[in-house]
This record gives structure tokens, sequence and C-alpha cells, in this order.
């Protein structure tokens, strides 16, 4: 086996199977090298693991798909924390008070960005591609499964004729790559180019933005 | 049972037994057909699944059967010096294979911008039918993740939706590393049953008892 730091382990180095928190971090595109070209090669020989990732992406897809659809949703769990509880009651007491004072100064908060995960995959399971709203703030997240491990990485968009909507650097964190468009982008289709920083094209994905 | 317990059962079972890299390198060296079929049986399901799930289902079969030309002929040009690290090497060449499809699809399309064709861009909605799937899926999914237990659809949201890592997730919901996992395994497995179940009832009318056969006239 392999031990990692965290004191799971990947079990495909003695012809053993993937641990689900593996299948998980590969799914999501988080699995990185050395661990991603050990899982990728015991991939390609074993038909059980192989099931497995299929039902993850079909339930990661599953997820997004419920996700799309939902309200954005509430955090509940601070409020079954009795220190958090009174913490939060604290400080909303001190925005009562504050908003009583500064009512006029508030402004309506902006939309929550739409966060939307930008796949390569395009299998029979998963045949919809990405998503967002036309005009609002969207947080795009690329897969990297499968890609070189890198602390950074340029993400240019451009639409459909080619033209250039959107370039930027981002940093890798925690193993995610993400970049926010705080103003959105008008409906239409765009191709999501990601770059190493030699400028080499990496993977392209399609993004469609369409009106609400 | 809990989802985590599929790795857990599955951990002690070995991986059904591959063959021996030497003496299958040797064979394809050699052109021998026998050795030729058993790198097709042992390897074509998992190229097909990677290729697949990176490039869609598109050509599929020409592309299995293209990887696999490339892999023996560079294996008969002895390009593979080490016969134990043919898994890493297929793996190699499959992955050279979508990233120079991914690299073909980007130039055909600047090219096509460039002839300044019309439609250069397919229609990327869906169909209505694939539309109408997509949508009551969607419905399902609603309706299931609402339908779990508050604190189950938290940890699912907070892990898929918001990718939040498992540490955050364990200090702001205050739980251990072990507890988070058996509940998300719990959960996961809990959406998998409400979900089967939903679809199950929406396919009951057409299924078994309810069937009619229709008798044909005359």
């Amino acid at each position: 086996m392999v031990p990692r730091k965290d004191g799971a382990a990947l079990q495909f180095a003695d012809d053993r199977h993937a641990a689900d928190e593996v299948l998980e971090r590969y799914s999501s595109g988080r699995l990185a090298s050395p661990e991603l070209a050990e899982f990728e090669e015991h991939l390609l020989v074993c038909q059980s693991c192989q099931d497995r990732l299929a039902r993850e992406d079909a339930f990661r897809q599953g997820m997004h798909d419920a996700g799309a659809a939902l309200p954005q949703p509430r955090r509940v769990s601070p409020w079954r924390s009795p220190k958090s509880a009174w913490a939060l009651g604290l400080a909303a007491a001190g925005l009562i008070v504050f908003a009583g004072i500064e009512w006029r100064s508030f402004e309506r908060p902006a939309d929550p960005p739409a966060v939307i995960l930008l796949r390569t995959t395009r299998g029979a399971e998963n045949p919809a591609l990405a998503a967002g709203p036309a005009g609002k703030p969207l947080t795009l997240v690329p897969d990297l499964t499968g890609l070189q491990p890198l602390a950074s990485y340029r993400l240019e968009i451009v639409d459909a004729a080619g033209r250039p909507a959107y370039q930027s650097t981002e940093a890798v964190r925690n193993d995610n790559l993400q970049t926010t468009l705080a103003r959105g982008l008008p409906a239409g289709a765009y191709f999501v180019r990601l770059y190493n920083p030699g400028g080499e094209l990496l993977r392209e994905y399609a993004l469609t933005v369409q009106k609400d | 049972m809990m989802a985590n317990d599929l790795a857990e059962d599955t951990d002690d079972r070995p991986v059904s037994a591959h063959p021996c890299w030497a003496e299958l390198v040797e064979k394809i060296r050699e052109n021998d057909p026998d050795g030729l079929e058993e790198l097709y049986r042992v390897f074509s399901r998992g190229v097909r699944f990677y290729l697949c799930r990176q490039l869609g289902p598109q050509d599929l079969d020409d592309r299995v059967h293209d990887t696999f030309i490339v892999v023996a002929q560079a294996i008969q040009r002895g390009e593979l010096r080490e016969p134990d690290r043919l898994m890493g090497y297929v793996r190699t060449i499959v992955r050279r294979q979508v990233a120079a499809q991914i690299e073909d699809n980007v130039l055909s399309r600047r090219q096509q911008f460039d002839l300044d064709w019309g439609l250069a861009v397919h229609d990327a909605a869906s169909n209505p039918e694939q539309a109408a799937i997509r949508q009551e899926n969607q419905q399902i999914a609603v309706k299931v993740l609402k339908s779990i237990a508050p604190r189950d659809r938290e940890i699912l949201i907070r892990f898929y939706l918001w990718e939040q890592p498992a540490e955050q997730i364990c200090s702001e919901m205050g739980l251990t590393d072990t507890q988070f996992r058996l509940l998300k395994s719990r959960a996961k497995a809990r959406f998998g049953q409400l979900g089967k179940r939903k679809v199950t009832k929406r396919l009951v009318p057409f299924c078994e008892n309810n069937w009619r056969e229709i008798p044909l006239k005359g």
C-alpha cells in the first residue's frame, strides 16, 4: 500500500482496489501525481474500479444537476453547535443594531456567483455541456483530471467566433482551480482554454451561457 | 450497507489476475496473434472507458482501435524498454491520444472560423428529448436531495457543490474525520436508494402488473 499523510491509503500498488476517497478525488479532478498515474494505470485493467468510478461520476453529475435547480442553499450547521449559535446570535444582534443606524447606506448585496464545473467528460452518461446564467457572476471550476499538476494555470475564454472574452492567471488552492467573473458573460457559446505558464494549450472546455 | 463499505469490502479482493507483462510484451514483439489478442482482452475495456470519459462516445471504436495499433507498433519497434511498465506505457499512449484529439478539435475549429463558415459551432443545446430527460433527472435529484436528513444533505452540498475540503467540513460541522466519512457514505447511499425508488415509481405504470397486452383486431 501507499500510505498518505492523512492516513488514507491508495490500494492499487499491491493489486487491490482504490478507496472511495481516491475515486472521489479522481472524479472531481483533484487526484494529483504520483497517485494519479498509479490510479489511472490500475483503472485500465480493473473493471470493478471502472464501474465504481462511473457511479461516482453519475452521482457527482446528479448532485450538480440538483444544485443547479436548488435555491442558494442555507448553511444549517452553525446553529447546531451551541458555541457557533451564541456567536452567530451575538453577531446577528450586532447587525440588527448596525442596520438600524446605517440602514440607508445598505445596498442590496450582489448575487452570489453561479458555480460552473467545467468538465471534459462528454460520455454517454454525462452528455450535458456546462451552462451558466447570462449577465451574472460566474465562478468557473475547470476539471484538472489527468493534467500535470501545476502551481498556476492561465485561463482564457473566447466566444464562438474565437474573440477573447476574458483572461486570467489563477493559482491552484487545495487542489482546486477556479476563477470568478464578477460581471459574468453575455449569453452565447464560449470555449474556456487552459494553458500552462509557458503558454501551451492543455485543455479546452465548452461553456454555454444562457439567458434566465 | 453504507457506501464506504464498498471500498472496505473490496480492498481485500485482489484485482483480477493479469498476465505476466514480460511474456505478453515478448509475444507482441514477435507479432504473435495470441499476444495481440491478449493485449486487447486485458486493456480494451479500460482504454474504452478512459477514452469515452475524456472524449465522449463519438468514434469510440475507431479511437480504441487506433490506440491498440499505436501500442502494438511501438512495442514492436522496441520503444517499451521495461516490459513490467506496460500498464504505464499504455496509459501514456492513451493520454497522448486524448491530447492529440483535443488539439485536433481546437485546430479544426480555428480553421473553420478562419474560413468564415456560417455555422462553425454546432448548437450545444440538448434536443427536446434530451432536455426533457435532463429536466426529469434534475427534478428527481432535487426531490431526493430535499428528502434526506438535513445533516446528510449539508454534507453532500458542502462536499459536492461547494467543493469544500474534508478538513473544512469537519471543522465547521464539528465532525471527526471518521464521522465525516461515515456520514458522507451514508448520505450517498441514501441518495442512491431514494433516487432509485423515485425512478422506479415513475416507471411503475409501464411495468409488470400494469402491463396489458393489446389484442390484435381480427
